[in-house]
């Protein structure tokens, strides 16, 4: 284990000590004077990591979609029959877990038994059981789950954005997979998983609330013992600056089309405190270029070719990158055309010094308010940042160093009309 | 720590609850008028009307432009319903003087909404017809939305079906046709009736100059012509002789189930903390026997839950199934809702239950929002509960006081959307 080392923030008036457990688990203790404690351990599994190899081996294997989804649903199983739920009602704890493109997350929050709760997450985690039967039993769940998003217009016009960009990233798959591909998913596929994952140098801990590093390494040294760290490679997949397709379409029963504009972005930096300032800037392209304060909603509001529902969504990692625009609309390509239009002329001078500072304090007052808390401190802690390999104080330096021209540069690399796509889901 | 409610005028409250332990705090002024067709659109219109533009900030860009400068304060505005009331106003979450260089933002936003509200943007003597006709565009386009959601529809439409004639089955957006209707002079007229006759509560949690924060409120809120206050009391739903079943056909994938029943039990304090320890068991514990049964062991279903109205004394369980599982799920849910009556509870049921709801009540004190949600469902009674006092009322209770909770409910309705697509996605084309 190596030395904890405290950062601090002046300006939250916050604090956290980091450390690296011996088992090569990196754990962040951040108190917080609030009633309610949260822990959260979260590993780099995400739906994206479909192929891969581990330790030595020579080739990479392919797992079906959905694998890391289905793993952590199966996660809070237990050899002894008793399900994770029921021990963590006896603590009073509330726990829950998700999976993304990038990540599988485990958490608890709790009022009272902190440290009984935390034993109890990290000794589920790390206890992989898996059956024929219980494995049988989730594919009837997971299914409906499915099922459920399948029906979902929302998420079925986001996937086809992603389809129209991305002709290999397993970015474009479902995060839970399709009904057929998880009934592939067998215990051995899991074990498989698991084992090359669930490694604990592959992981992050945070625990947010009334809590001592001490206390948090006392738990972690009872649960956390021969485990060897196994190296675990993703296969990377090359992408063209191209979208795939210019036009994905789906027919749904919705009252009007919904629209989902993608821009594919291929300039992903391997630093992480870099891919920190290219999201800030993807940020404050949205909040100055798109959003209400701006001549381009407003004139399209206007024009009734968006809703109220019109939203940004757009993602910086290390691997992918987009951006994205949705909205329900009765004209998807007089959309297009104005998105196209915009894109090209004027949204470059709609970064003006005033727009600029405005925007610039949306996403400061957003940070400061996310450590009101535990919940928004442990999942920023890990998710957004440790994981990717950033500081989450440093954010606040970056915001306040941003320039303009940065953000006008990535504008300008970013809209390209090749790498647009368009998903439609129009009604049936 | 209890909110300290003050009538700073006819039928005007003003709540502060105390508390530092944030860096932002949280205002929401809300409106509260009885739940009626003749103005249910106008009502669910007005907050989005007057956020379009006010005397000062003509657009929407401006006021967008006003909060930005504002340390990125959100202005929400809200229309919702509780009981038979309907209730609109808006929310924000200003940071605290601490962060924004010493500007007073909770003050600013303050007098924002009341410029909002008392200094609309006004075209010969009427609110602008451009931003009354473009809301009720919107409004219509969400109405008929409504429908893309099946696992809210169907509770939805459960809902209307156990209320037939009943403000409960009046949705809170109003229908179609209704917002149809409406003209910027009905709606300027309305605007009036609800400045001058709407019950009026301020919530305000964190940290403020309650002088200067009364002083302002008064100023704000209280108009000089102030009438008698609307009835917001509240008819709960009653038992049907005879079961209503009602069957409706879409296109989609998964069936959706949802089953209403109506309890005789009255949400007195005394009563709401045995209600909430019987919803623990049945549904929102993660021991309850919806998830643990007719989701973990039957397999049927991704969600399963209960969604109570407390006011109404309605429950709604609602459930994603395979279609040809409709009779099985609705015999599961059912016999659960028995076991409770009968006393069969298992010890892990009931203190899983128990200890997740203590947790829950706990934690409310870590959240303004939910505090203020905590208390303003609070304003029917003549005293305010904290959740330290369910917490130890919640100590004493028993199977047989949940028991009895289950024993008070019966079957009114049970609604099925029946999916009728089969397989995989179909419909799907590339370019």
């Amino acid at each position: 284990m190596n030395k904890p080392i405290t950062v601090k923030s002046k300006l939250l008036g916050e604090t956290y000590t980091v450390v690296t457990h011996k088992s090569g688990l990196k754990i962040y203790v951040f108190p917080k004077d609030l009633t309610s404690s949260y822990c959260l351990i979260a590993t780099r599994f995400g739906s994206v990591d479909n192929t891969f190899k581990v330790g030595d081996e020579q080739d990479y294997v392919t797992v079906p979609d959905g694998v890391a989804h289905f793993l952590e649903h199966k996660m809070f199983e237990n050899e002894d029959g008793e399900d994770t739920f029921v021990k963590f009602a006896r603590t009073g704890a509330d726990a829950n877990a998700y999976t993304s493109f990038r990540v599988t997350a485990y958490l608890c929050s709790c009022v009272d038994e902190l440290y009984p709760s935390l034993e109890i997450l990290l000794t589920s985690v790390f206890s992989p059981y898996f059956t024929e039967e219980n494995v049988k039993k989730e594919q009837g769940i997971i299914a409906q789950e499915i099922r459920q998003g399948e029906d979902n217009p929302s998420n079925a016009v986001q996937y086809g954005m992603l389809e129209g960009l991305y002709e290999r990233n397993s970015v474009r798959i479902n995060i839970a997979g399709t009904v057929p591909s998880i009934m592939k998913i067998t215990p051995e596929t899991l074990y498989r998983c698991h084992k090359a994952f669930y490694n604990p140098a592959n992981m992050a801990l945070c625990v947010c609330g009334q809590a001592t590093l001490d206390e948090v390494l006392a738990v972690a040294d009872k649960c956390l013992h021969g485990i060897e760290p196994i190296p675990v490679v993703s296969q990377t997949v090359t992408e063209g600056k191209t979208a795939a397709r210019k036009r994905v379409t789906k027919k749904m029963q919705v009252s009007k089309p919904i629209v989902c504009i993608g821009v594919k972005d291929v300039g992903i930096s391997s630093d992480p405190e870099e891919r920190v300032k290219k999201s800030i800037a993807f940020d404050l392209i949205s909040a100055i270029c798109f959003e209400k304060s701006s001549d381009f909603y407003a004139s399209l509001y206007e024009s009734g070719l968006i809703s109220p529902s019109f939203s940004t969504w757009y993602e910086h990692t290390e691997s992918f990158s987009f951006f994205s625009i949705f909205t329900d609309t009765d004209e998807p390509e007089a959309l297009y055309e104005k998105f196209e239009e915009y894109t090209q002329k004027g949204l470059i001078d709609a970064i003006t010094p005033e727009s600029f500072e405005r925007a610039r304090r949306v996403l400061y007052s957003a940070f400061i308010k996310s450590f009101d808390s535990t919940e928004d401190i442990a999942n920023d802690l890990i998710v957004d940042f440790a994981l990717e390999g950033a500081d989450i104080f440093k954010y606040t330096d970056h915001v306040k160093n941003i320039t303009a021209d940065y953000v006008i540069k990535v504008a300008k690399e970013l809209f390209k009309p090749e790498a647009y796509t368009m998903s439609v889901v129009e009604p049936i | 720590m209890l909110p300290i409610r003050k009538m700073i005028g006819d039928g005007v409250a003003l709540n502060i609850i105390p508390t530092d332990k944030f860096k932002t705090n949280c205002i929401s002024v809300r409106f509260l008028c009885p739940m009626a067709e003749e103005t249910a659109a106008l009502n669910a219109l007005l907050p989005s009307v007057l956020k379009r533009g006010c005397l000062r900030l003509p657009t929407m860009a401006d006021i967008v432009k006003e909060l930005q400068m504002l340390y990125g304060s959100e202005l929400q505005g809200n229309v919702g319903r509780f009981g038979d009331t309907q209730y609109l106003g808006f929310t924000s979450f200003p940071l605290r003087n601490e962060y924004t260089e010493g500007m007073n933002v909770s003050a600013e936003i303050l007098s924002l909404m009341s410029e909002l509200i008392n200094k609309p943007l006004l075209e010969n003597g009427v609110l602008k017809a451009e931003y009354v006709e473009s809301e009720k565009r919107t409004l219509t386009d969400r109405v008929k939305a409504a429908i893309n959601n099946k696992t809210s529809y169907a509770i939805r439409r459960c809902v209307e079906e156990m209320g037939k004639g009943d403000p409960s089955s009046i949705p809170d957006t109003g229908t179609v046709e209704q917002i149809a209707a409406v003209t910027p002079e009905a709606l300027t007229k309305r605007l009036n009736e609800i400045i001058n006759t709407a019950n009026i509560e301020i919530w305000c949690a964190g940290v403020f100059d309650t002088d200067k924060l009364e002083n302002d409120c008064v100023k704000f809120f209280v108009s000089e012509n102030r009438a008698s206050r609307q009835n917001t009391e509240v008819t709960p739903i009653a038992p049907a002789e005879k079961v209503n079943t009602v069957t409706e056909d879409q296109p989609v994938k998964q069936g959706k189930l949802s089953l209403g029943f109506t309890t005789t039990l009255r949400p007195t304090p005394e009563a709401s903390t045995a209600f909430n320890l019987f919803l623990g068991v049945l549904s929102s514990a993660p021991t309850s026997k919806l998830f643990m049964n007719v989701r973990e062991k039957l397999s049927l279903c991704y969600y399963c839950y209960a969604i109570p109205d407390r006011q109404k004394g309605t429950i709604v369980i609602s459930s994603g199934i395979e279609v040809d599982k409709k009779e099985v799920a609705e015999k599961a849910i059912i016999s659960e809702i028995e076991a409770i009556k009968n006393g069969d509870v298992t010890d892990d049921e009931l203190e899983g239950a128990r200890k997740s709801l203590i947790s829950g009540w706990k934690s409310i004190c870590d959240d303004e929002m939910a505090m203020i949600n905590w208390y303003s469902a609070q304003t029917v009674w003549d005293r305010f509960i904290s959740p330290e006092d369910c917490v130890e009322n919640c100590k004493a209770l028993t199977v047989s006081d949940v028991s009895a909770v289950a024993s008070t409910l019966t079957l009114h309705t049970v609604y099925f959307l029946n999916g009728t697509l089969k397989g995989e996605s179909e419909d799907e084309d590339y370019e």
